[in-house]
């Protein structure tokens, strides 16, 4: 909500803190170690090989699983060991797009859309299908409201899945891998769409990717996750981690050579 | 030719809600003022565009600008109002001046309104799909029928075409996986086929009694059940239960792998579905229907013993005219009737699943519409029987 929001709290908190985290699947540790930062109104990367655990890592940042040990601190408050009702107050303010879309698919994009704000918001139906049809607008799917996810593309999906995703004007908002199965060019007014919807809903932006041009184009900071240590390889700008980092398997990514 | 009233008079706009309404009277351009508190949490609601444009009804050409000096707060509901706001007046021909706006506000219906080019909104009413009138329903419905029924012959023809290559050795099918089926469909199921076939030997004993023992002839209740089970219950019981329990199974598997396009990704390998999907699952009930006939067979009996049993009937002459009542003719009419219900309720499942549509509802209708189809299958089949087993005498 631009500057002139007064719900923020002071500034210097981070918005998400993320304390000592260890992932598992059962005896199978996927990271370990994991202590970084998510600040106010910033676009955070977690980059990292195929498999590295990136999306695991997201869906505990989303409270879907439960970590190992260690903490997520949401605001300043505990996430991870949060009871039921505060985290589904929490998990309102979140706004998140799966890797797979995950659109619902008896439902229409448009009804997709206005069901969070249809079960969150008092608005009548008639200003939720405006909100709905503006949202698909801003993600360039005007005209495809009435179409079921199985009648549009692979790319389409993605992108109405983000329109769903900012349906309620989330404070944070999680995008796996969103410029995965698009166009050059929808992949740029996708990065665009995403620096805006961060300065006019003061949102905090966390993104995994690993689509280097949009790692730049949109990046304040970059976390690095490293596969062979299984923890964090470097956290920083990414055209600085390009050029200084003293992890060369961060250079490498960063610099799209194959060495190591 | 300036429509406007001045500004709505009776707008109580009070700090914290959301306000948009006329302020220019004669003056061009006119200018609407946009304050307040926009939040779509809020309950004062988001203006309405209708009601405002009601305004310049003959507004043609005007040009619009916008006051934002007594805005507080906003989120997308404003933006949402304001590409609601444009795409009205620009179908009323006015041009609406987004410079006014506040510069994030401008950035983002900027955005909004590129990515919206080529496709406006209008178009998307084409695919509302309309009731239509009496005749167009019932012409929907006949072509929506005869299409099923043809799918449905394609599909037993595909089906058959598999069995041949089977037979022929030269289908695509892995057995092991029948194993699998087995015991889903076969040993999982014990359970359910004792307690309804036991439950149904008791139903028949006790209805039977009722009447016998008006006639002292309690004991002729043992022939009775043990030919209703052998000949028809059983069998019936056994389908009805796997209808319930594997057609379901089966349409929801094979609903859900066509949704996630996992049946195309066979097909592009070579790998007819037909083969590798269907078969295994129809053999696999084709193999366990008759044991589990078999089995209902002596739960229902058993079912029967404990009710005769308990009014002075001893446990000997039961077996004994259990036995008289029952021969091999009759255990052989359950047994091919049972393999004939395998086939077409796992046909019935699968044929469902394989025709599901692409969402998470279709995979639903294809498992309740596999039920509906198997159980009809089988009464209808169950009555042929009865028809065709008189006709040859084989009693
Ligand atoms: N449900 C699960 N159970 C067990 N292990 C899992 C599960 N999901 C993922 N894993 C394992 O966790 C690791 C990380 O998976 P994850 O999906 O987080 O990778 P990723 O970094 O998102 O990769 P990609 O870039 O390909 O999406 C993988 O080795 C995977 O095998
Ligand atoms: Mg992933």
């Amino acid at each position: 909500m631009a500057s002139t929001s007064s719900t923020f709290s002071p500034a210097d908190k981070p918005h998400v803190a993320v304390h000592a985290l260890k992932l598992a699947y059962g005896e199978n540790v996927i990271l370990r170690d994991l202590t970084f930062d998510i600040r106010r109104n910033e676009v955070f990367v977690i980059m990292g090989g195929s498999g590295c655990g990136k999306s695991t890592l997201l869906r505990h940042l989303i409270g879907l699983q439960q970590p190992a040990s260690g903490e997520i601190f949401f605001d300043g408050a505990i996430f991870s060991s949060a009871d039921a009702s505060e985290r589904t107050a929490l998990l309102r303010r979140f706004g998140v797009m799966y890797q797979s879309g995950a659109l619902w698919t008896s439902l229409t994009l448009a009804e997709n859309v206005a069901l969070p704000l249809r079960e969150y918001t008092p608005l009548p139906d008639k200003d939720i299908a405006m909100l709905a049809r503006y949202k698909l607008a801003l993600v360039g799917l005007s005209g495809y409201e009435d179409y079921y996810p199985s009648e549009i593309s692979g790319g389409m999906v993605k992108r109405a899945s983000l329109a769903r995703a900012m349906a309620l004007d989330p404070e944070v908002l999680f995008l796996d891998e969103p410029g995965a199965g698009l166009d050059p060019v929808t992949s740029r007014l996708l990065d665009d769409l995403i620096l805006q919807l961060r300065d006019s809903l003061g949102a905090t932006v966390v993104i995994v990717t690993h689509e280097l041009a949009s790692i730049f184009a949109v990046a304040d900071r970059a976390l690095f996750l490293d596969a062979t240590t299984r923890t964090i390889g470097a956290l920083g700008e990414p055209n600085e981690l390009r050029d200084h980092s003293e992890n060369p398997r961060v250079r490498s990514f960063l610099n799209r050579k194959a060495s190591l | 030719m300036s429509g406007f009233s001045h500004s709505i008079s009776g707008a109580v706009s009070s700090a914290n809600e959301a306000v948009a309404e006329w302020v220019s009277t004669e003056a061009r351009p006119c200018i609407l003022r946009i304050a307040g508190v926009w939040n779509i949490r809020g309950t004062s609601g988001i203006p309405r565009v209708e009601s405002l444009l009601r305004k310049i009804a003959d507004g043609k050409d005007a040009r619009i600008i916008f006051d934002c000096s007594g805005l507080a707060r906003h989120d997308s509901s404003l933006a949402a109002f304001l590409l609601e706001f444009h795409h009205c007046c620009v179908a009323r021909g006015a041009v609406v001046d987004f410079a006014t706006l506040p510069p994030l506000i401008a950035r983002l219906l900027a955005l909004a309104l590129v990515r919206s080019d080529g496709r406006s909104g209008s178009e998307s009413e084409e695919r509302a799909r309309p009731e239509g009138s009496f005749f167009q329903r019932m012409g929907g419905w006949g072509i929506s029928s005869v299409n099923s029924w043809t799918k449905a012959f394609d599909f037993l023809g595909q089906t058959v075409i598999a069995v041949w290559n089977l037979v022929r050795g030269r289908a695509r099918t892995r057995l092991s996986e029948c194993w699998l089926f087995i015991q889903a469909c076969g040993v999982d199921a014990l359970p359910i086929v004792s307690l309804i076939s036991f439950l149904t030997g008791l139903i028949l004993a006790y209805i039977g009694a009722v009447q016998m023992k008006q006639f002292g002839a309690t004991q002729y209740v043992a022939g009775m059940v043990g030919l209703a089970m052998v000949r028809e219950m059983g069998a019936l019981m056994a389908g009805v239960i796997l209808c319930g329990r594997t057609a379901t199974a089966y349409a929801a598997q094979l609903g859900s792998m066509q949704v996630s396009e996992e049946i195309s990704a066979f097909r592009v390998l070579g790998i007819p579905p037909m083969e590798y999907l269907v078969l295994p699952r129809i053999i696999a009930l084709v193999c366990m229907m008759p044991l589990l006939t078999l089995y209902a067979d002596l739960c229902g009996i058993f079912g029967g013993l404990v009710v005769v049993t308990s009014m002075d009937v001893t446990l000997e002459q039961y077996y004994t005219m259990t036995l008289r009542a029952i021969n091999m003719t009759n255990f052989l009419s359950g047994l091919i009737k049972s393999v004939f219900f395998a086939m077409l309720i796992g046909w019935a499942g699968c044929f469902r699943g394989m025709v599901c549509g692409k969402s998470s509802q279709a995979v639903g209708d294809a498992a309740t519409s596999a039920a509906v189809l198997g159980i009809t299958l089988l009464v209808i089949a169950d009555a042929v029987f009865a028809v065709l087993f008189d006709a040859i005498n084989f009693f």
